[in-house]
C-alpha cells in the first residue's frame, strides 16, 4: 500500500471516529463515475471508494474531504476540530507535511 | 476503508418532515424546497404528478411501457433543471412540458425514417353514437373522442391544449411546417367536437 | 351575448350542424378560434349559431385537461419500487451552491460549509415549528466573504387555523438560532414569507389562504 493510501485509510478512520461526523461524502469525481452503478445496486453493499483526496505537491501535501455533521454541536467547531485531528495525524505520517487541509461541511443534521 | 453504498446514507438525515405534512403542502412550497435540494420534497412531487404524466405520455405514445420510461426520464430531467424554474408554483405545467419533450424524443427515436405526422397507426374504432351514449361521464366521452383521433392529430392537440406549446414550438419539435400543425389541430378540434355531439 | 347553451346537454340542437352556422363552416370557426378571434370577423361574431359553436369548440381545452385528470384519478399510484428507481438516479448533492468560509487560525486550514448545508439546516429549523413547512430558501449577499451582511428569505406554508404572524415569528427565531449556532454568517435580516395555508385532511370546512 502506498503512503498515500495508508494515510487515506488512517484519516478516514480518524474522521469517522468523531461522534459529530455523520458521513463522509464520496468525492465529486467518484460520484460521476459510479453514479449509475449505485442506482439499482443491492442496499448495504460496501465498496472501496476514495473519500478523501490526498495529493502531494511541490509545496507539500494537500488533503480534502467533504463531510456531513450531526446537529448537536456547532458545525464550525466540528469542522475546525477535524482539521486539527487531520493535522495531528499527518504529523506522524510519511508523506510531506500538509500545506492545505480542506474540510467541507456539505450537510448539517 | 469502505463506505456503505446504501443510498439512504447519502440522503440528508435531517429535514425529514413527517410525510403527511409535506404531502399536503401546496406545489409552490414543495417545488421550492425540492429546487433547493430536498429529495423528500422531490419525492412528493413524483408521487403527486407521475400518474397524470403517465396518462398524458401514454396518450401521446400509444403504449404503456414507454410511457413509464418517459415519465422516469422526465423526473430525472426535472431534478436537474428545477432550480431554474422561476415560479415554483407552476411546477405542474412545467412537468407536463418536460414529459411532452421526452415523449416527442421517444417518437423521433422510434421512427427515424418516417414522418411522425404521416405515420398513423390504425385509430381505435371511432365511437359510434351508441358507444358514446354508454359513456358514463363527460370525461369518459372526451377520453374516447381523444383516443379515436388519428395519432398525429391527437399528439398535436395534446401538445397545444395540455402542454400549452405554441404552434411554432410544435412545428419545431415535430419537424414539420407550422401550417401542417395548424391543419392537424383544426381537424382534431373538429373531430373531437363531432364525437362529442354523439354524447348525450 | 346571450348565455350559450351547452351542445353537450341533452335536448339541444346540434351546435355544429352547418345549417346553424349562417353560412360559415366548422373549419372556419376552428381557424378563427386558433387565431384568438382576431381580426374580428363581424359576420361570425353577430351569428348566435356561430357563438354557440365557438363556445363548444372552446370548451374542448378544459375538457381535455379534465379528462386526463379523471383518468389519472382512477389509475393506481406508482409502486414504491418505481419511485425508488427515480430517487436512485438523481444526483443528491446537486445543490451545493457557494462555499461559505469557516475561519481558523492555522495557515493550513481551508474550511468551508456549502450553501446547500445551510439551506438544509434552515429547512430543519423551520420544520421544527410544528405548524410550519419550509419551501424555497434564498440566501442573498456575498457569503464567500467573511463578515459580509447576508439576508435570508424563506417561503413557508402554515397550517390552517394557526396564527400566521406567530408561526412566522417562531420560524424566524428558530432559523436565527440555528444560523447563529452553526455558521459565522452576518445575518442582516430573515424574511419569512407565508406562501399558503394548508389544510389538514381532518380539518373541517374550507378556509381562505393568504395573509
Amino acid at each position: 500500500m502506498t503512503a498515500t493510501a495508508t494515510l487515506q485509510a488512517r484519516l478516514a478512520t480518524v474522521i469517522l471516529a468523531d461522534p459529530d461526523v455523520r458521513i463522509i461524502y464520496p468525492t465529486q469525481s467518484t460520484l460521476r463515475a459510479i453514479g449509475d452503478r449505485i442506482a439499482g445496486a443491492v442496499n448495504d453493499r460496501e465498496f472501496q471508494s476514495p473519500i478523501l483526496t490526498i495529493a502531494e505537491t511541490s509545496e507539500g501535501t494537500t488533503v480534502s474531504v467533504s463531510i456531513g455533521v450531526r446537529a448537536e454541536r456547532a458545525a464550525t467547531t466540528v469542522c475546525r476540530r477535524l482539521h486539527d485531528r487531520i493535522a495531528d495525524e499527518m504529523a506522524t505520517a510519511t508523506v510531506a507535511l500538509p500545506v492545505s487541509i480542506a474540510v467541507k461541511v456539505a450537510s448539517i443534521g | 476503508m469502505a463506505v456503505k453504498a446504501n443510498d439512504r446514507t447519502w440522503l440528508p438525515a435531517a429535514a425529514a418532515v413527517p410525510d403527511g405534512r409535506l404531502r399536503e403542502a401546496h406545489d409552490r412550497v414543495v417545488a421550492g424546497r425540492a429546487a433547493d435540494g430536498d429529495p423528500h420534497a422531490f419525492e412528493v412531487l413524483v408521487r403527486r404528478y407521475s400518474t397524470l404524466m403517465r396518462v398524458y405520455a401514454r396518450s401521446i405514445l400509444g403504449t404503456n411501457d414507454e410511457a413509464d420510461d418517459v415519465v422516469q426520464e422526465a423526473f430525472v430531467t426535472a431534478w436537474q433543471q428545477l432550480d431554474s424554474l422561476e415560479d415554483p408554483g407552476v411546477v405542474k405545467s412545467w412537468l407536463m412540458r418536460i414529459v411532452s419533450r421526452r415523449s416527442i424524443d421517444r417518437l423521433r427515436a422510434r421512427r427515424e425514417h418516417e414522418d411522425i405526422i404521416d405515420y398513423d397507426p390504425p385509430a381505435e374504432a371511432a365511437s359510434s353514437p351508441a358507444q358514446m351514449v354508454q359513456a358514463r361521464s363527460l370525461a369518459d366521452a372526451v377520453g374516447t373522442a381523444l383516443a379515436s383521433l388519428p395519432a398525429g392529430q391527437r399528439r398535436c392537440w395534446l401538445l397545444k391544449e395540455v402542454a400549452e406549446y405554441s404552434y411554432r414550438e410544435i412545428a419545431a419539435d415535430l419537424d414539420v411546417p407550422e401550417s401542417t400543425v395548424r391543419g392537424l389541430i383544426s381537424r382534431a378540434r373538429v373531430n373531437m367536437a363531432r364525437e362529442m355531439q354523439a354524447w348525450r | 351575448m346571450t348565455d350559450p347553451q351547452s351542445p353537450y346537454d341533452s335536448g339541444t340542437t346540434d351546435a355544429l350542424d352547418p345549417a346553424n352556422l349562417d353560412g360559415h363552416t366548422i373549419e372556419e370557426l376552428s381557424a378563427y378560434l386558433d387565431a384568438e378571434r382576431t381580426p374580428t370577423n363581424f359576420s361570425i361574431e353577430s351569428s348566435p349559431g356561430c357563438q354557440i359553436a365557438l363556445t363548444a369548440l372552446g370548451r374542448l381545452r378544459e375538457l381535455t385537461a379534465h379528462t386526463l385528470e379523471a383518468q389519472a384519478a382512477t389509475e393506481p399510484a406508482p409502486p414504491d419500487s418505481w419511485v425508488r428507481g427515480i430517487m436512485d438516479r438523481i444526483a443528491l448533492e446537486a445543490r451545493a451552491g457557494r462555499d461559505i468560509p469557516i475561519t481558523h487560525t492555522a495557515r493550513t486550514a481551508h474550511l468551508t460549509m456549502t450553501e446547500g448545508a445551510v439551506r438544509g439546516m434552515i429547512r430543519a429549523a423551520g420544520d421544527s415549528i410544528s405548524e410550519v413547512i419550509v419551501g424555497r430558501c434564498q440566501i442573498d449577499g456575498d457569503v464567500t466573504a467573511i463578515g459580509e451582511p447576508v439576508t435570508i428569505t424563506v417561503d413557508v406554508s402554515v397550517a390552517w387555523g394557526e396564527s400566521i404572524p406567530l408561526a412566522a415569528d417562531r420560524a424566524r427565531e428558530a432559523i436565527h438560532g440555528q444560523l447563529a449556532k452553526h455558521t459565522e454568517l452576518n445575518i442582516a435580516a430573515i424574511h419569512v414569507m407565508v406562501q399558503d395555508v394548508r389544510f389538514s385532511r381532518t380539518a373541517p370546512g374550507t378556509g381562505v389562504a393568504q395573509p
